[in-house]
């Protein structure tokens, strides 16, 4: 140890609790006071109750600001963004321009996660009929699609701020391209409560053989309460492990011992004040009574053979088709917010990732369990008011993948955010119809652009909830789903 | 008697003395060009000045009033009064003659204030005077209200000067409800005129007019929207996405911008639309467009119904109901609510309101479904009936709970499915005056179900997948509804049914 260490040692030895209470008082007046939710100042959260109130029964059910077409959402991410040029956007003048360079002033002030140099245009690679009673040109490598379109409302004016995917998927599920913000299903929970107590309102479901990019964080319950984060299932396997007590333990032992630490942290509440202790007595609660109806729930085998065979389910195999099943049983329980995510859908024309081949097999691993689940929700009443969005992050370019300058062997389109392909149905949506357009190459929005703020506000309409006025009290600020800058739009044209 | 009537005289050569003097600087105003750092300093204390005059007459005037009343003797009794009155409003002229010569204020009202001053200053010197020598009382009486008169028409014209005229606000003018109603449109039409001047009246001109210029912007003039506000131009001809007479009047309700503000009289779609057009057309002040054949983008706005604010005794009715309902919601809500609250959890945990503020319930016990007994339903009976949306789903429905619930009044949207119901539903349920969604999903409705004609009024989507119910008999039997039954999903014996069909 030299000298100069010697003395820091010294000092550091010497200073006390004491010497950071006297330097932090105000500094800690100020942290204790950023923690109290906005109870201090008055501020309510989005219920005219402050967020302590909430935080009492965090988990029970509130009412919306207006009445409410749905009351559960299923969210279907095709994380990776699927190719709205070969699937919804049909725009023929790329045949006629297949191969040629994309004009220059397209390309103006435009950023590309890979392209680089002049790409050419690519067309699409699948071919499109028209499809339902308006016709909507529809790619054949949605065959089952077809049956469920006129329940359905295309929107093909979509735009994002992000083109790559673990960004831009923040950005679409927490309205925030950082980590650290609340995602959708929190919010929705933190509003509506969950319906039922025995099992979470928000749970996430992954397919396609990885978690999205953006990871857990596109399901964080971010700065709300972390009682409000999605619960991910297991994909093989049981979905929820250890719902059976170890042998040898009985239920009310079980019971007995969650009294215990719910004793003991009520007592530590009641000391510390710290609303996560309460969130963690109600997960002890919510866990006891998993037990008994979760693995019920869960358990996909009680499906009989038919339902099996719309939806092409193969139970204890990570399936996106068994996600969706495993949805519909979900909502029919009073689930508030279903997200399915499914992993590969980045068609660069990197390795089998083509959009000739790779997504005509991505598409044949979804449509039927899409259009079964749409059927199935629609024949048990369930679709008039639960929400069933399906979309990918961004879209993809009308050019074909340029990487480094070289052209590929394969058919691939690079990351587009200025134009993509959503859809929504039930709860409302005006079914066999489409919104927005694209100019004739499909690269830019031509008429009705809807941002994924406006989706985010849209789709809280649908539940009841004004963007402006759910809000939760945190670091000063009263934060929004959709962001606390200028007010997004609701479309409403979307609704009947 | 003599010395009154000189004293008269005297107060006559007063009078003439100072006017001579005052009035011959104020004629001479025009003509004098002095330019002094002195003399715009002083000029600068007029407004602190001018204000002490005002008050020293009106109490010297109140005091009189009063001795007349009481019957006192008022003799010489406010010559302090009238000392200070009269040096006062000497001081005020000179502040104000001074500050007028810095230049800047050359109008009309000036020459009425200026001469209004020099009178004035010179009758509260003849009031002097007046106190000081002996002077019939109603001389005395007539110089007092020579001078309110004389200080009003000078404040008068000075405030309009520096303030404006404050009755161009006067609510008798400003009404919007003026602008209630069109005009009736000839065969041609003045669009400025006829269209956009009562539009920007109705629902623009009390915060943008005489009685408030909120943003510096006035829109009750031609040449005022033109001026445009604190912002610069609000009116690019031709150009909407410039105008931001039209950006903020498109802005999202909810935005902070948008105008016109919350609880006003909005500007609806077809009112936007027509501004829209004389901006985009040009904004011209003689556009004049046919009244036979209208644009597409005026013709909603252009039939005789159109109105652009409600009739005030037809909004005041409709406040009354809406404030008496919004009460009677409260005292409902909270007597569900209070009811709610003595039920057991697992009764209690399937009720919630529809929003925040509505007395009407949704029923969906998703949590303790499986606990729920028929004496449980029967004991939530009236909580039911108060509920728009009930979901008994799975539970052990007796047939006369659903008798009772048939009659309520509020009943929306009815889920029997998975329950042991049958074609009795038909019958029962026909006559539930709102029902307009009946979910039947699995239960025991078959092939035998009849439907009564003309039940079922209301009802718009009827589920019986999962059933032996004939979809093609019940969409007949019910045009208006629409019947889903199994979409591709029927169970296995339905499959063979058609396989046997077919061959």
């Amino acid at each position: 140890m030299n000298l100069w260490q010697q003395w820091q040692t010294d000092r550091l030895s010497h200073v006390t609790r004491r010497h950071f209470l006297q330097d932090c008082a105000t500094g800690l007046g100020a942290a204790w006071m950023a923690t109290q939710g906005g109870a201090l100042y008055g501020k309510s959260g989005a219920h005219g109750a402050s967020p302590a109130d909430v935080m009492k029964n965090p988990l029970g059910v509130r009412s919306p600001h207006f009445p409410a077409k749905a009351k559960r959402v299923i969210y279907l991410h095709m994380a990776g963004a699927p190719s709205q040029l070969d699937l919804f956007d049909y725009k023929p003048e790329l045949f006629r321009l297949d191969g040629k360079d994309c004009p220059s002033e397209f390309l103006e002030g435009q950023t590309f996660a890979f392209i680089s140099g002049i790409p050419s245009l690519l067309a699409p690679r699948h071919r499109f009929s028209p499809a339902g009673a308006a016709g909507h040109m529809v790619s054949e490598i949605l065959p089952h699609f077809r049956e469920i379109i006129d329940d359905v409302c295309l929107i093909k004016s979509m735009q994002t701020d992000q083109f790559n995917h673990a960004p831009a998927q923040l950005l679409l599920h927490t309205g925030n391209a950082q980590p650290g913000h609340a995602s959708f299903g929190s919010w929705v929970t933190y509003g509506l409560g969950t319906e039922n107590q025995n099992l979470p309102g928000f749970m996430v479901l992954v397919s396609g053989g990885q978690n999205p990019s953006a990871g857990k964080a596109a399901w964080s319950g971010g700065f709300l309460p972390s009682v409000y984060q999605g619960v991910q299932c297991r994909s093989a396997g049981d979905p929820i492990l250890y719902l059976e007590n170890p042998n040898g333990v009985r239920r009310n032992q079980r019971r007995m011992m969650v009294d215990a630490i719910d004793k003991i942290n009520r007592r530590t509440h009641e000391e510390v004040g710290d609303p996560e202790t309460l969130t963690r007595v109600s997960q002890y609660e919510m866990a006891y009574r998993m037990q008994m109806h979760a693995s019920e729930v869960m358990d996909l085998k009680q499906e009989p053979e038919y339902i099996h065979e719309m939806y092409g389910t193969s139970p204890g195999e990570e399936s996106f088709a068994n996600n969706c099943l495993l949805a519909r049983r979900l909502v029919e329980q009073g689930v508030r917010y279903v997200q399915l995510y499914d992993w590969g859908w980045d068609h660069h024309g990197n390795g089998d990732n083509t959009i000739d081949k790779g997504l005509k097999k991505k598409c044949g691993e979804i449509d039927r369990p899409i259009a079964a689940l749409l059927k199935d929700l629609k024949q048990r009443g369930l679709l008039d008011d639960t929400l069933v969005v399906w979309g990918g992050e961004f879209g993809r370019t009308p050019m074909r993948e340029l990487r480094h300058g070289i052209v590929s062997e394969t058919y691939g389109r690079d990351h587009h955010k200025e134009a993509f392909t959503m859809w929504m149905a039930g709860a409302g949506v005006k079914g066999g119809t489409s919104i927005g357009e694209t100019d004739p190459l499909g690269f830019f929005v031509h008429d009705n652009p809807v941002h994924v703020r406006d989706l985010q506000a849209t789709m809280l309409h649908s539940l009841g909830f004004d963007s402006q006025s759910l809000t939760y009290p945190y670091q000063g600020l009263d934060q929004k789903l959709t962001g606390v800058g200028d007010p997004p739009r609701v479309v409403s044209e979307i609704f009947a | 008697m003599a010395k009154p009537f000189s004293n008269l005289l005297k107060l006559i050569g007063v009078a003439i003395v100072a006017m001579a003097l005052l009035g011959g600087l104020a004629y001479q105003l025009d003509r004098l060009e002095v330019v002094s750092l002195w003399g715009d300093f002083l000029g600068g204390f007029h407004p602190v000045v001018l204000h002490l005059p005002i008050g020293i007459v009106i109490a010297i005037a109140l005091q009189t009033v009063w001795r007349r009343w009481r019957g006192t003797s008022t003799e010489g009794e406010d010559r302090l009064l009238w000392v200070l009155a009269a040096v006062t409003a000497t001081v005020s002229f000179g502040t104000g003659y001074l500050l007028v010569m810095g230049g800047g204020y050359q109008s009309e009202h000036l020459t009425w204030h200026l001469w209004g001053a020099a009178i004035f200053s010179s009758l509260c010197w003849v009031g002097l005077a007046a106190s000081c020598w002996e002077t019939a009382r109603w001389a005395r009486d007539m110089i007092t209200g020579g001078v309110i008169g004389a200080v009003s028409v000078t404040g008068h014209y000075g405030g309009l000067m520096v303030h404006g005229d404050p009755f161009a606000g006067a609510p008798w003018l400003n009404d919007p409800q003026r602008f209630a109603k069109f005009g009736e449109f000839g065969p041609e039409v003045r669009v400025y005129d006829e269209i956009v001047v009562p539009i920007l009246g109705a629902k623009c001109v009390a915060c943008h007019g005489p009685a408030k210029q909120n943003g510096r912007l006035r829109l009750d003039s031609f040449e005022a929207i033109v001026a445009g506000g604190e912002h610069g131009a609000v009116l690019f001809p031709g150009d909407l996405e410039r105008s931001s007479i039209i950006t903020f009047i498109s802005l999202p309700d909810s935005h902070n911008d948008h105008m016109p503000p919350p609880n006003r009289p909005q500007i609806t779609p077809p009112e936007l639309a027509g501004l829209e057009y004389w901006v985009s057309s040009g904004a011209e002040l003689d556009q004049v467009v046919s009244g036979e054949e209208p644009p597409a983008e005026l013709a909603a706005l252009m039939v005789p119904i159109y109105r652009l604010l409600e009739d005030p005794d037809a909004l005041e009715a409709r406040e009354a109901q809406e404030a008496e309902e919004a009460e009677q919601r409260v005292i409902n809500r909270e007597r569900l609510a209070a009811d709610l609250a003595a039920l057991p959890e697992h009764q209690r945990l399937g009720f919630s309101f529809e929003d925040l503020e509505s007395d009407r319930l949704h029923f969906s016990p998703a949590t303790y479904r499986h606990l729920l007994t028929t004496e449980d339903l029967e004991s939530l009976l009236p909580l039911l009936q108060a509920s728009v949306k009930v979901d008994v789903s799975g539970l052990p429905v007796s047939e006369s709970l659903l008798r009772v619930l048939a009659e309520s009044s509020q009943l929306n949207e009815l889920d029997l499915s998975e329950t042991s119901v049958g074609n009795e539903v038909f019958a029962i349920l026909g006559k539930t005056p709102g029902l307009q969604r009946l979910n039947l999903f699995g239960t025991a409705v078959d092939v035998n179900a009849e439907i009564t004609p003309g039940s079922f009024a209301n009802l718009r989507q009827l589920f019986v997948a999962n059933t032996a119910a004939d979809v093609a008999a019940l969409d007949v039997a019910l045009p208006h509804v629409d019947v889903i039954g199994d979409l591709g999903l029927a169970p296995p014996e339905a499959v063979e049914e058609e396989d046997q069909s077919s061959d």
